[in-house]
């Protein structure tokens, strides 16, 4: 994976955005924040026209954006739905995105759309599937993509191998890059029972095209506590703290924070992304000299 | 248990409100929380997040009939009705239909046509906006020839045996609620699309009627002049 241009473009700016809400609209374009992209979901722009395209077409007159699928269901093993990969390359090319990625998930079967990032098995047989859904994603936008690793309540018996060689092999196969949700490893750590440092410490760093970063839930459930991915909220000290360990591995990277329910007004979000930008300012770049500002 | 198209369909079902069979509970890994309890919270998230996303199609419904109720509703539709899409923009066209058959919503008999009014809004604020159609002379030239009208596609007509109109105005605080007597004679509106906003019209019973006729697939209409640049006017019609 080539190193985000941008990152060389801009220099000294901390390449920090958040995921753009509806409901913050109008404030990003009075207020222009000091942000160096947004991230919307892809599928809340598949519509004819409206609003969501008129606010879109103007913001990103003046911010590069990231497009972020959700529903492709690239784990899927009826393979990906003809109609909705149509519809994602032309929100693809019509906004001509920074960067573009999806889930190492599934949410179809047959005529349903689940409405959730399902857990793929970590086997062979997975990969195949998931290799073979990316290639054709790949192909039919005609740019490669960074795959996020999923928040996960739950495994399966026949497991082959952990979630970071799955993510590995995928990427050589497709040539796809990572997209690494720091708050998704923490969130299915404590809920598995993986060793999160270990999860991100392995993870090669020149597939990680972008970090996210989000707030959880933490919800008791049946006597165990659980973590629940909702992005109502800030990010936790925990998460923050491992996000420092990364970057300061793996250097720079673009980084989102993201917030899709309880949400705030847009300077909460900013606050956040501000802390991410202070965070990679003061790390130690690899092979540079400490910038301290 | 089979291969990932076995389990993803077994789970499919499972997340649409079947018991998990064995074979699926199988082969997820049961440690410190047990299987179906981890598959409860692809269940509920399922249910929670597209209901969440309904209720915001829906603002005139909740004030209707409370937060409370709507959501317990939609859950309920989520369920019986769940997307074919991930494009969620589309989802919620069966609201309006399930409201009318829903047996906990019998005593607001309007609810179902409070939704479809809520729909048509919805629809036209996402559509693509498309020309509108203004040339009197030209319509009315293409009247006499015999060319057929047809409902003009930033368009949606609301024909209720309700007040529908003064409910609308209402449940969005334009009236008071002691201006609405839901015993009135029903009413038709027309919802047009214009400049990127919705605008509401409240059509009288001549103008719904021919309104009506015309979206239809009927033959030689005859409407007078004045009616033709009405609803020329109104936005309401182009010629087929
Ligand atoms: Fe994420």
């Amino acid at each position: 994976m080539t190193f985000p241009a941008y990152i060389a473009a801009k220099g000294a700016q901390k390449p920090v955005g958040v995921g753009l809400k509806s409901q913050h609209y109008d404030d990003v374009l009075t207020s222009k924040p000091a942000l160096a992209f947004f991230e919307v979901h892809a599928e809340n722009y598949m519509m004819p026209g409206g609003a969501h395209h008129r606010y879109l077409e103007e913001i990103r007159e003046t911010y590069p954006l990231s497009i972020h699928g959700v529903g492709m269901s690239l784990g899927s093993a009826e393979g990906l739905n003809r109609k909705h990969l149509q519809r994602f390359s032309e929100v693809v090319n019509r906004y001509r995105p920074w960067l573009v990625s999806e889930h190492l998930a599934w949410s179809r079967a047959g005529d349903t759309y689940l409405n959730d990032l399902l857990p793929v098995p970590m086997t062979q047989e997975s990969l195949r599937v998931v290799t073979r859904n990316v290639k054709a994603m790949q192909d039919a936008i005609g740019r490669k993509i960074l795959i996020e690793n999923p928040s996960s309540y739950l495994t399966f018996a026949d497991d082959e191998m952990p979630e970071v060689d799955f993510l590995v092999a995928l990427a050589e196969a497709t040539g796809c890059g990572v997209l690494l949700d720091v708050n998704n490893v923490y969130v299915s750590g404590k809920n598995i029972g993986w060793d999160v440092r270990a999860y991100l410490d392995s993870i090669p760093a020149d597939l990680v095209g972008e970090i996210h970063l989000a707030g959880h839930l933490t919800r008791d459930v049946e006597g165990q506590t659980l973590r629940i991915d909702d992005h109502g909220s800030r990010v936790s000290d925990s998460v923050w703290t491992l996000y420092e360990r990364v970057i300061a591995r793996i250097g720079p990277r673009p980084t989102l924070i993201e917030w899709d329910s309880n949400i705030p007004t847009l300077d909460v979000l900013v606050v956040e992304a501000e802390k991410a930008q202070k965070l990679m300012s003061e790390m130690v770049e690899p092979g540079q000299a400490a910038t301290r500002g | 248990m089979g291969d990932l198209g076995d389990i993803q369909r077994s789970m499919a079902r499972t997340i649409l409100g079947q018991e998990a069979d064995d074979s699926l509970l199988g082969a997820i890994k049961d440690d410190h929380l047990g299987p179906a309890a981890r598959l409860r919270i692809h269940q509920n998230n399922f249910r929670e997040s597209l209901s969440e996303a309904l209720l915001g199609i829906f603002p005139l419904c909740q004030a209707l009939v409370g937060e409370l109720f709507l959501r317990q509703a939609l859950r309920h539709f989520v369920l019986e009705y769940p997307p074919v899409d991930a494009a969620l923009y589309a989802y919620g066209r069966d609201v309006a239909n399930f409201f009318g058959i829903y047996s906990a919503a019998k005593s607001v008999p309007y609810l179902a046509d409070v939704a479809r009014l809520e729909w048509y809004t919805h629809e036209l604020a996402n559509a693509e906006e498309a020309a509108v159609y203004e040339d009197i002379t030209a319509a009315q030239a293409a009247h006499e020839a015999g060319m057929g009208f047809a409902l003009h596609d930033n368009a949606r007509v609301l024909d209720s045996n309700f007040p529908i109109y003064d409910l609308w105005q209402a449940l969005s605080g334009q009236i008071t609620p002691d201006d609405l007597n839901i015993e009135d004679d029903g009413q038709t509106i027309l919802l047009v699309l214009h400049g990127g906003q919705v605008f509401y019209q409240l059509l009288d019973a001549e103008t719904a009627g021919t309104l009506a006729k015309l979206s239809g697939d009927q033959k030689d209409i005859t409407i007078g002049s004045a009616m033709l640049e009405e609803l020329i006017d109104r936005g309401a019609i182009k010629p087929k």
